[in-house]
């Protein structure tokens, strides 16, 4: 009750805001030819420099000025400036149109990063990309892929090929919260990474948040990322595809009134299987018996100039069919993301900017088998409704505040097994099916300008987990007896909150250069526990319970930030250092079961990590890029695991060095190519063996204390304009993945050969790698 | 079976890659004593001690002699007694002693029958002979080091019926059948060996282990349970066939109660063996009921059930 009162209460707020005698000047700012929203602009006074403005990530700004008249400026790369002169005496709002430059000079910009805001904003550890700068750069298959372009940005690993995961700053895969218009996406992967759920048409741009977030995220320690869909443009009629080696992907945008209301659809699809059908024919199955698709849409509604509403969904699937030992085991595995995201931008009074969302997401993951008559099938996913509503209030020009709430009702499903043996059926030895929990949260900040020199970002935000049931609660205790305790439907089973201060600030030394700092403090109450330490669709996520506690992190932040050659070159060195408690593992002799309770299976343990970030980044001219070098460690210390010693966890890779370079050669011709070097990653290895009835078991090492070979790898790609017409573009991408054909180790094994009594035994070590040398070819086309 | 379901998304991962060898060279390690224990139902019991070796050390028979722990106190205590078991060399012991104990540790020993056996140092003694219900300790030392280990011998449970069925595509080759009711209210193992035409038995080659709640909950249940084949881990074997029997085959079925910590290391210990270790994240620990060493001190309460070859 208490919890809806002071939701009310939120919402109510904006009219009870008081007045000033400053008027505000607002409204959008987009791109004249695509309807896209222009995030980050600037728009400021001529009379008075210090009344500025940048617009937000739907191209919203705000100015508040005193009765008076003005010149308005509107700037943005590539675009022509706009100019206007006003008389302000009342609250107005004012749209603007700006229109690209001329066409042949196609200036490749990094999204976001205006000359100033790398220097200018309080925020550390941000960094933008957009789905243009994923499609300069070479790719596996030639499917541009905005995950794996993050993952070039210091700071950010993948676990390399075959690893969906993420690791930001030395954290686990579960702890970043990322999102597709709002919406949390649980499993990113198709195919066990290789590529992400993210079809990049559909994409407009990304926002990472390595640690440092805003006071208006929450819910995961080491970042978040966030991926906005594009609009559906309101003027005309667009469609984009393509043509690729093992997919294919078609967008259509289109208005249905013009200005007013509008639809985007986009899809994608694998035909690895439809291609090889007539070929291959194994066991009653044609073809090879894999294939992805992600479809994504989005209606865009402006009922008005101060409304804004937007319904936006995803919805993708992977599906999986093998047989084995001559048909005697089927198995029939998909799985996949549904999202939808329902919100409504207001603009109330000129000072205040109301979002309400209400939002679905789930991630479900299906494996049927069968072998002679046992049937069996495993069931796991995660679904969640969540109401979101976020305040933007103007209160000066001096502070921005931001506030709101957040609340989600989760139901897991972590393992729901069946089976049977002919009429013989078994139980999934778990208790629970469901697990239920109400998850919320309170927040607000300021942004505010102490001085010229100093700013800061100050917020706080209060969260709350409660599981309720209907749940059995099973403890194990040490004297081998089981406590189990009932819960009714709705009753409280464990409660947890917490305070999270977030803080950052920074100080200017002059118009290039500027210290930041920032710490701050998170919880997590998912837990994702990977089996084969490789995110892969089957992962469990689990909520906080009785036997789970939340996950907690502080990170502490440092930097320099230092453009060059009138904001040409950017440079920055960001230092971390990050604690993490209560960090879960499978249990050290943990054999993989399908029943009873996931968390009697896991340990609990702390984890941190400290590095250094150094980026540089050329934005202007033919040849543009980064480069960036992390040099960072990353540990876990476990009572139960490697006897309590401290151990480097797995993706404790020291060294990750990146260049990206994209070359536009005339107008005609793009390059493009990336070079990636990382240490390798922690593994354990056998130091000897034994023999127990004839056969070899190997004695293993300290966890994680000797290294896989280094990963590196170059990528390189050339794009070929064809001709242009007034409607129809296209274009001829040639790349080729892992150019120089390196062997990245995919996985260390032991190959056992012969008896050991004949004296035949041979023990070799071997590795296991995935891609070779990949060419690709891929047609795309703009309508 | 269970291994594959859980993982076998992961084997098209396998399909797709490939493989080079690698050079890499691991520290020393912990020179530990492992210890191969059994003690079963009227059965005296047996030891053989070995140390572990560096991993890429040579294999021939003059090292494997070698590897034996000569010269160790091994006790033996039932609760009332506790009893020295004396050190022999298997071929110094009498054939059929040698073949009881052949079948036993599922090694064929050198002996009258087996000229070609092995040639092994085991720890034993006439004096002691394991019984339902009890438990035994224990006590190696060797030098300045101890190892010590508890295990029991659970009572035997008696299946209900085991039969053969035939393979669905040749009727050359049939498939073992056990029809198992599990006792309700307790926690209940299982370790299963079986002779082919012969009485020395051998375990299968993946998983030689079973419990009423690791797949499923079966506690209380009763249901019919395909088993496959044991092996001579020194001899070749036909992979496509390997679980099934041959149709002319007398299969004798050797069917152990196990206690936890006893089917807790051949679970783990197979689970290493059959996945290499779990190259994809850390290796699961074996779990041995050895404290200060390796390997296993286990008890066996068995029953025998022989299936002939229907004409």
């Amino acid at each position: 009750m208490r919890i809806f009162l002071i939701g009310i209460l939120y919402i109510l707020l904006p009219t009870l805001a008081f007045s000033q005698d400053l008027f505000t000047v607002s409204g959008t700012l987009i791109d004249s030819t695509s309807g896209e929203p222009l995030i980050a602009a600037t728009i400021f006074v001529k009379e008075d420099q210090s009344k500025g403005a940048f617009s937000d990530e739907n191209g919203v700004y705000n100015i508040s000025l005193p009765p008076g008249k003005y010149t308005l400026i509107v700037n943005y790369f590539s675009y022509k400036t706009d100019t206007l002169s006003l008389f302000v005496n009342k609250d107005v709002t004012l749209n603007f149109k700006l229109r690209p430059e001329a066409q042949e000079i196609e200036e490749i910009v990094l999204k976001g990063s205006k000359p100033v805001e790398n220097v200018e904003s309080a925020e550390l550890g941000k960094m933008e990309l957009s789905a243009e700068d994923a499609s300069k750069i070479p790719a596996l298959f030639g499917e541009v892929d905005l995950m794996k372009t993050l993952q070039l940005l210091p700071g950010v690993q993948g676990g390399g090929e075959g690893n969906s995961g993420i690791y930001v700053r030395g954290g686990g895969p579960d702890q970043n919260l990322i999102l597709l218009d709002n919406a949390p996406v649980y499993n990113t992967g198709h195919l066990f990474g290789f590529f992400s759920v993210f079809n990049n048409d559909a994409i407009s741009n990304v926002t990472l948040y390595k640690g440092n977030m805003p006071a208006n995220f929450g819910g995961r320690i080491s970042s978040v990322i966030d991926f906005s869909m594009k609009d559906a443009d309101l003027e005309k009629l667009k469609v984009d595809g393509g043509i690729g080696l093992i997919s294919s992907r078609l967008s259509i945008s289109a208005p249905i009134i013009k200005n007013k209301l509008g639809i985007v659809l986009s899809g994608r699809r694998t035909y690895i299987d439809l291609l090889t059908k007539p070929f291959i024919d194994r066991e009653g199955i044609r073809g090879v018996p894999y294939y992805f698709y992600d479809l994504n849409g989005k209606i865009i509604w402006k009922p008005s100039s101060k409304d804004h509403v937007s319904l936006s969904s995803y919805y993708g699937k992977d599906n999986l069919q093998l047989v084995f030992f001559d048909g005697r085991i089927k198995a029939l595995t998909y799985w996949g993301n549904h999202t939808a995201t329902l919100a409504w931008k207001h603009i109330f009074g000129e000072k205040h900017i109301q979002n309400l969302s209400l939002v679905y997401n789930k991630f479900g993951f299906v494996s049927e088998a069968s072998f002679d008559e046992y049937n069996s099938s495993l069931n796991s996913t995660i679904e969640d409704f969540t109401f979101k509503a976020d305040y933007d209030y103007l209160y000066s020009a001096r502070h921005k505040i931001k506030y709101g709430l957040a609340y989600t009702w989760h139901v897991f499903t972590p393992r729901k097994t069946d089976a049977n043996a002919g009429v013989v059926s078994f139980g999934s030895g778990t208790a629970n099916t469901n697990v239920l929990a109400h998850d919320m949260a309170f927040y607000a900040l300021d942004e505010f300008s102490l001085t010229e020199k100093i700013k800061f970002n100050v917020g706080l935000r209060y969260n709350f987990f409660n599981q309720v049931g209907a749940y059995t609660l099973i403890e194990p205790q040490a004297n081998g007896q089981i406590d189990t305790t009932t819960f009714k439907s709705g009753e409280s089973v464990k409660f947890f909150d917490g305070w999270e201060p977030r803080i950052s600030g920074r100080y200017l030394i002059n118009d290039k250069s500027s210290f930041k700092t920032a710490f701050n403090i998170n919880n997590q109450y998912v837990h994702m526990v990977s089996l084969t330490g490789n995110s892969m669709p089957f992962d469990i996520w689990l909520p906080s319970s009785v036997l789970l506690k939340p996950q907690r992190g502080w990170q502490y932040s440092l930097g320099y930030f230092r453009n060059f050659k009138e904001n040409n070159y950017e440079f920055s060195v960001e230092g971390y250092y990050k604690e993490m408690k209560n960090q879960l593992e499978y249990r050290q002799d943990y054999v993989p079961v399908i029943s009873g309770e996931v968390e009697n299976d896991l340990v609990v343990g702390k984890g941190w990590s400290y590095g250094l970030e150094f980026f540089a980044k050329k934005k202007f001219g033919n040849l543009q890029g980064w480069v960036g070098y992390t040099l960072a460690r990353t540990f876990r210390k476990f009572p139960d695991i490697n006897d309590g010693k401290i151990f480097p966890a797995r993706y404790d890779r020291i060294h990750d060095f990146n260049v990206v370079a994209m070359y536009d050669y005339g107008k005609r011709w793009t390059m493009g190519a990336t070079f990636v070097f990382a240490s390798g990653q922690a593994i354990t290895l056998p130091e000897r063996r034994y023999i127990i009835t004839g056969d070899v078991y190997f004695q293993y090492s300290d966890r994680n204390s000797y290294r896989m070979q280094p990963y590196n790898r170059l990528d390189l790609s050339i794009t070929y304009k064809g001709k242009e017409t007034k409607r129809f573009k296209s274009s001829w991408t040639l790349a080729v993945y892992n150019a120089y054909n390196r062997k990245n180790p995919y996985l260390y094994f032991i190959d056992a050969e012969g008896n050991p009594i004949d004296g035949e035994l041979t023990l070799k070590a071997k590795k296991l790698y995935l891609f070779p040398i990949l060419p690709s070819l891929t047609w795309n086309f703009t309508y | 079976m269970k291994k594959l379901l859980n993982i076998w998304p992961i084997v098209v991962l396998l399909f797709l890659a490939c493989e080079k060898d690698i050079d890499i060279k691991p520290k020393e390690g912990k020179n530990l004593i492992v210890v191969e224990g059994h003690i079963e139902t009227n059965l005296p019991p047996y030891v053989i001690l070995t140390r572990s070796q560096t991993f890429f050390s040579s294999t021939d028979i003059n090292s494997i002699n070698n590897n034996f722990i000569r010269g160790a106190k091994v006790t033996v205590s039932d609760g009332s007694r506790t009893i020295t078991l004396a050190e022999l060399t298997t071929d110094s012991i009498p054939a059929e002693i040698v073949d009881t104990l052949s079948s036993f540790l599922g090694i064929p020993l050198k002996s009258a029958n087996n000229p070609d056996g092995l040639s092994i140092v085991v720890y034993t003694t006439i004096e002691l002979f394991g019984q339902e219900g009890r438990t035994y300790n224990l006590r190696v030392e060797t030098g300045n080091e101890l190892v010590t280990a508890s295990t029991t011998i659970p009572f035997a449970n008696q299946l209900d019926s085991v039969w053969t069925i035939p393979h669905p595509e040749t009727d050359t080759l049939v498939n073992l059948y056990v029809r198992y009711a599990d006792p309700a209210g307790q926690e209940n193992f299982i370790r299963y060996f079986n002779a082919t035409n012969s009485n020395v038995f051998y375990p299968p080659l993946y998983s030689s282990v079973l419990d009423d709640k690791s797949f499923f909950n079966v506690d209380g249940k009763t249901f019919d349970i395909p088993l496959e084949k044991g092996y001579n881990r020194y001899k070749d074997v036909d992979f496509s066939t390997y679980p099934y029997f041959s149709a002319k085959d007398t299969i004798t079925l050797r069917w152990c109660t196990i206690d936890a910590a006893h089917f807790r290391f051949w679970s783990t210990a197979e689970y290493n063996r059959n996945n290499g270790g779990n190259p994809f994240s850390s290796p699961t620990t074996i779990t041995s009921n050895i404290k200060g060493g390796l390997g296993i001190w286990g008890g066996y309460g068995p029953s025998y059930y022989v299936v002939l070859p229907k004409k």
